[in-house]
C-alpha cells in the first residue's frame, strides 16, 4: 500500500512541481506558435497541437521528421533546423503545457 | 518625454484606425515601446509573444491591411474545398493581449533616432524594432515575364481569387522552401 502510494507520487510528481521554463525553452517553443497555435494549443483541425503531448514523442517526431523518416508537407525541412537539444528543450516546455 | 512621442500615441493608445487626427495633445504613462512592421505570420506572433510575456511593455503593430489572408491552407480555396472567408482573419484577437494595432504604412525607418514615419508627419518612436514585411513580387527578375505578360496572373493573389485567365506563370523558387504551398503544389492544384 504504502508502496503504491509513492509511487503513485513520484507519478505524479512532474505534474505537480513543473521544472522552471528556461528563456531559451520558452523562445524555441514560440518559433512554433505561428503555426501550432500559442503555447502548442492549435485552433485549427489542420495542424497538431503540441501542448500536452509526451516529451519523448515529440523528440522522437522531431527526429523522424528530421532524417525524412516521417513524410511531411513541411516539418521536414522545418526539424532541420534544430539540433537535439533544441528539439528536447522544445519537447520538454510542450509536453509540460496544458492542452 | 519627446513631443513626437505622444503625438504618435495619441493616435495608438485611442486603438484609432488611422493617423488622421493623431496629433490631439494626451498624457500618458511612459513605457517601454516595441513597434513591429507587418502583422503577417511572423509580426503578428511576435507582437502577441511580447505582448504575453510582458503586459509592461508596450506593443505597437503596424500593418497596412486591414485583415489577414493566410496564404497555408489556400490551395483549399482553389479546390473549392474552403472559402476565401474560412482563410481571413481580423486583428481583434491581438487587440485583447493588448498590442495596438495601428492601420497604416511604414514609410522609413530613423534608426538613430529610433523612430519610424509614416505619411502627413507622424512618427511612432519606439525601443525596439521588429522589421516582418514580409515578401514582394519582383516580376521583373523573371526571364521572359514581361513578354509573357498578357497570358499570366500577376499575383499569388489572382491566383487565389480566382483563374480568370487561361495561362497559369510558376516561378519555381528553388528547392528547401519551409512553407506551403509549394510552388509545384500550386501549379499542381490550379492545373488540376
Amino acid at each position: 500500500m504504502n508502496k503504491l502510494l509513492i509511487a503513485a507520487a513520484l507519478a505524479a510528481a512532474p505534474l505537480a512541481a513543473p521544472a522552471q521554463d528556461t528563456p531559451a525553452a520558452r523562445s524555441l517553443a514560440a518559433t512554433c506558435a505561428a503555426c501550432h497555435g500559442t503555447d502548442g494549443r492549435s485552433v485549427t483541425n489542420d495542424v497538431a497541437g503540441l501542448a500536452g503531448l509526451p516529451r519523448e514523442h515529440i523528440v522522437s517526431q522531431m527526429r523522424a521528421f528530421r532524417d525524412g523518416t516521417r513524410p511531411a508537407t513541411v516539418m521536414h525541412q522545418i526539424a532541420k533546423g534544430y539540433s537535439d537539444q533544441q528539439i528536447e528543450l522544445m519537447a520538454d516546455y510542450f509536453s509540460r503545457r496544458p492542452r | 518625454m519627446r513631443r513626437r512621442d505622444f503625438l504618435k500615441l495619441a493616435g495608438a493608445a485611442a486603438s484609432a484606425t488611422t493617423f488622421a487626427g493623431c496629433a490631439t495633445p494626451g498624457s500618458f504613462k511612459a513605457r517601454p515601446r516595441v513597434v513591429v512592421i507587418g502583422a503577417g505570420f511572423g509580426g503578428a506572433t511576435a507582437a502577441k509573444y511580447v505582448a504575453m510575456w510582458d503586459p509592461g511593455i508596450h506593443v505597437v503593430l503596424v500593418e497596412r491591411g486591414s485583415e489577414f489572408v493566410s496564404c497555408p491552407i489556400s490551395n483549399l480555396v482553389l479546390g473549392g474545398n474552403r472559402t476565401m472567408a474560412d482563410i481571413t482573419r481580423g486583428y481583434d484577437g491581438l487587440r485583447k493581449y493588448g498590442v495596438d494595432v495601428l492601420n497604416g504604412e511604414a514609410l522609413a525607418i530613423d534608426a538613430e533616432k529610433k523612430l519610424v514615419r509614416f505619411g502627413r508627419g507622424s512618427e511612432l518612436v519606439y525601443d525596439r524594432l521588429v522589421l516582418s514585411p514580409g515578401v514582394d513580387f519582383l516580376p521583373a527578375e523573371i526571364e521572359g515575364y514581361e513578354a509573357a505578360q498578357e497570358r499570366v496572373d500577376e499575383t499569388l493573389a489572382a491566383r487565389v481569387l480566382g483563374l480568370h485567365r487561361n495561362t497559369l506563370l510558376v516561378k519555381l523558387l528553388g528547392w528547401g522552401i519551409r512553407r506551403p504551398p509549394g510552388e509545384d503544389e500550386r501549379a499542381g492544384v490550379a492545373s488540376g
